[in-house]
């Protein structure tokens, strides 16, 4: 992006969109970097005007301070050389004596420790990105340029060491930003204006810095083709020993996209696939080959039949019950891909090609797609999950009574009531779930946080397991008690636990939580919350603009039997307090 | 008005949103208010940018006046086909 580009960006911007702010701690004077980012965020975040607030020019620890007693959403700590010690800078000419050299390890270490003292301090309020030193380290020693002195070796190593400390917090993120180009570092910049980078070098960093700030919402599942794409050949005229995804038959392409698929189905990525072939050959070579990386229980559904590929990737789509812009397809025939793409327009489609370049680039483009910070149990189950719902629902449609259905589930619910701001599963259901949601309000993580420390407010998580397996956290709720009434401002009910009659439960499980006699819901109708204005209007409560109000003796008569086991915290234990 | 003219006037539009385009050519750090040290700085970000030229930190005095840019782009052989 261009500085004139991130101007205009910025100018055209409407003034009364919602604030995002971002706190940008450095050292160096921000100028053309500060515009650069907000123009980034404001690309990202179009629903609202993009701010980015800075602080002193040359107190990176000072700005650190004020970025922790600020409210911007999110707080980007840029790092550099200088910082550490003002020796390792141009802006300061002294101290280059070779016998200075082990005190700048030193001062840089001690700097170091400060500085992470003061970042894990942050992140107990906000989320941090610790950008790290992007410019070339200064020629101090005496070695040939070519090589690391021990001094900078020194200072590399107490940075890495700050960097796996903070990245143990659950709020810090640490971006190594790519380096394009050869020319990033500007010393008439630095040196006139305490700006330190060439204009291409900070538009670059400020994108990089704006992606991982404003994280797109990572996809859900891949839906692959099998010939030529996850072995090379065709099963039904080369046979199940005639394909091949290894080095010795040129085809270790195949091998490197089935070892990714195979990682992503571990980290809770659904994968499916997507065959014009005869099933039973499909079935028999996920039996017989024990040397395919991809593994029949990374895959479902397998769907191998003739029909056209937009029905069957239309079935997995039903089955996964995801819309088709969670999906990546990946087929290498071009008439297959078109057809598909055009009944799914919003669906992402992309050619395979074995070319070791294609896969190189797909590798780095799939962990872009797909990136999340850690891997949950919901992660981790997800896939299975889904299975357990495909067959409950082929259980409950064999002419079984609902209720003796849901009986025979086995079912328990764990409640948890608490004030745990830092519950990322929690977040991520709130901005994610549409079809049961209360009313379509996403939040940040710094909105997130600060509802959380609001008086007599709580967040409600619920898991769920029956005798298929665990669904995990299948529901968040945040609410407020006041008085003998609890306020319910959010609530979301993954659809993987639809009727069960997890709502009715949770219900039940609030006005137990502080002896409440009403509760107070406040909705919003949306295009997507169909399920949840169902539920609504199942309740005996009075519709309030906007609001329902649900008093506890009649809730208890118009619930329907549940047949779940719970267990749940109360209010008394977490001491909150209307 | 000439190409440079043109080009510099769109870059100065991007700093002073508010100013009125007419009173642009006669600007300078005397007369326009909301001309301080950090718009300087990102004048001569922007026409290093538009115009392909490196701005020396000697040369940052002569850069007070839209008249004073003109001159100094013509001098340093600016080019006009790159925005």
């Amino acid at each position: 992006m261009r500085l004139f580009d991130a101007l205009k960006i910025l100018q055209n911007t409407d003034a009364t969109l919602p604030r995002f702010e971002v706190y940008l701690a450095c050292g160096c004077t921000p100028l053309h970097l500060q515009t650069f980012l907000a123009a980034a965020l404001q690309l990202r975040l179009p629903s609202h005007r993009a701010q980015v607030s800075v602080g002193m020019f040359g107190n990176l620890a000072g700005n650190i301070g004020q970025m922790t007693e600020g409210s911007a959403s999110a707080g980007v700590v840029l790092l550099e050389w200088p910082d550490l010690d003002p020796r390792l800078g141009i802006r300061r000419v002294s101290g280059w004596n070779w016998k200075d050299l082990p005190t700048i390890a030193d001062d840089a270490r001690h700097m170091l420790q400060r500085l992470k003292r003061m970042l894990l301090a942050a992140a107990e309020r906000q989320r941090v990105v610790v950008c790290l030193p992007t410019l070339p380290f200064p020629l101090l020693s005496s070695n040939n340029p070519a090589t690391i002195s021990p001094m900078q070796a020194d200072v590399e190593l107490a940075l890495a060491e700050m960097r796996s400390q903070l990245l143990q917090h659950p709020s810090i993120t640490v971006l190594k930003p790519a380096i394009f180009g050869e020319h990033i570092f500007d010393p008439a910049g630095e040196l006139s204006f305490g700006f330190p980078y060439a204009l291409s070098h900070a538009s670059s960093l400020a994108k990089q810095i704006a992606e991982v700030v404003c994280i797109a919402p990572s996809k859900k599942g891949v839906i692959t083709d099998l010939d030529l794409t996850v072995w090379n050949g065709i099963l039904g005229e080369d046979g199940v020993d005639g394909v091949h995804w290894d080095l010795e038959h040129h085809a270790q392409s195949y091998g490197i996209y089935q070892q990714l698929l195979h990682a992503l189905a571990k980290e809770g990525v659904l994968i499916a696939a997507a065959s014009k072939n005869n099933a039973e050959a499909v079935q028999r070579i996920f039996t017989q080959r024990e040397d395919l990386i991809l593994k029949k229980e990374d895959i479902f559904p397998l769907v191998a039949n003739w029909r056209p590929k937009s029905e069957i990737v239309g079935n997995i789509l039903k089955t996964w019950n995801v819309g088709a812009d969670s999906v990546v397809f990946i087929e290498d025939n071009a008439f297959e891909l078109e057809e598909v793409g055009r009944k799914f327009p919003e669906m992402e489609c992309i050619r395979f090609d074995p070319s070791p370049r294609f896969v190189m680039h797909l590798w780095q483009d799939l962990r872009v797609k797909f990136a999340r910070r850690t891997v949950s149990e919901e992660d981790r189950i997800r896939s299975t999950s889904i299975r357990v719902m495909v067959e409950s629902k082929q259980l409950s449609n064999d002419n079984v009574d609902m209720e003796e259905f849901l009986e025979r589930l086995e079912a328990t619910l764990k409640f948890d009531f608490s004030r745990n701001s830092g519950d990322e599963r929690a977040f991520e259901l709130i901005n994610k779930t549409n079809q049961f949601n209360l009313n379509g309000v996403r939040l940040t993580d710094a909105e997130f946080r600060s509802y959380l420390a609001q008086e007599g407010s709580f967040l409600l998580t619920v898991s769920y397991s029956d005798k298929f397996g665990s669904l995990g956290k299948v529901s968040s709720l945040l609410g407020r008690i006041k008085g003998d009434e609890i306020l319910v401002d959010s609530w979301v009910l993954s659809c993987r636990a639809f009727s069960r009659r997890i709502e009715f439960a949770c219900l039940l499980a609030l006005f137990d939580f502080c002896s409440a006699q009403q509760i107070q819901i406040l909705w919003r109708r949306t295009d997507r919350n169909s399920y949840l204005q169902e539920f609504l209007s199942q309740l005996p409560g009075e519709t309030i603009e906007a609001s329902i109000k649900i008093d506890r003796e009649k809730f208890r008569r118009a619930c329907p039997a549940l047949h779940l086991t719970t267990t749940s915290n109360t209010a008394k234990e977490l001491e909150i307090q209307a | 008005m000439t190409e440079i003219e043109s080009k510099l006037l769109e870059c100065m539009k991007a700093v002073f949103p508010t100013i009125p385009e007419e009173s642009l050519p006669d600007a300078s750090v005397a007369n326009l208010e909301q001309w301080d040290s950090l718009a300087t700085v990102t004048i001569v970000a922007l026409i290093e940018e538009s115009f392909e030229i490196e701005v020396e930190p000697a040369d940052l005095v002569k850069l007070t006046s839209i008249r004073n840019i003109v001159a100094f782009l013509k001098e340093h052989g600016a080019k006009t086909e790159v925005h």
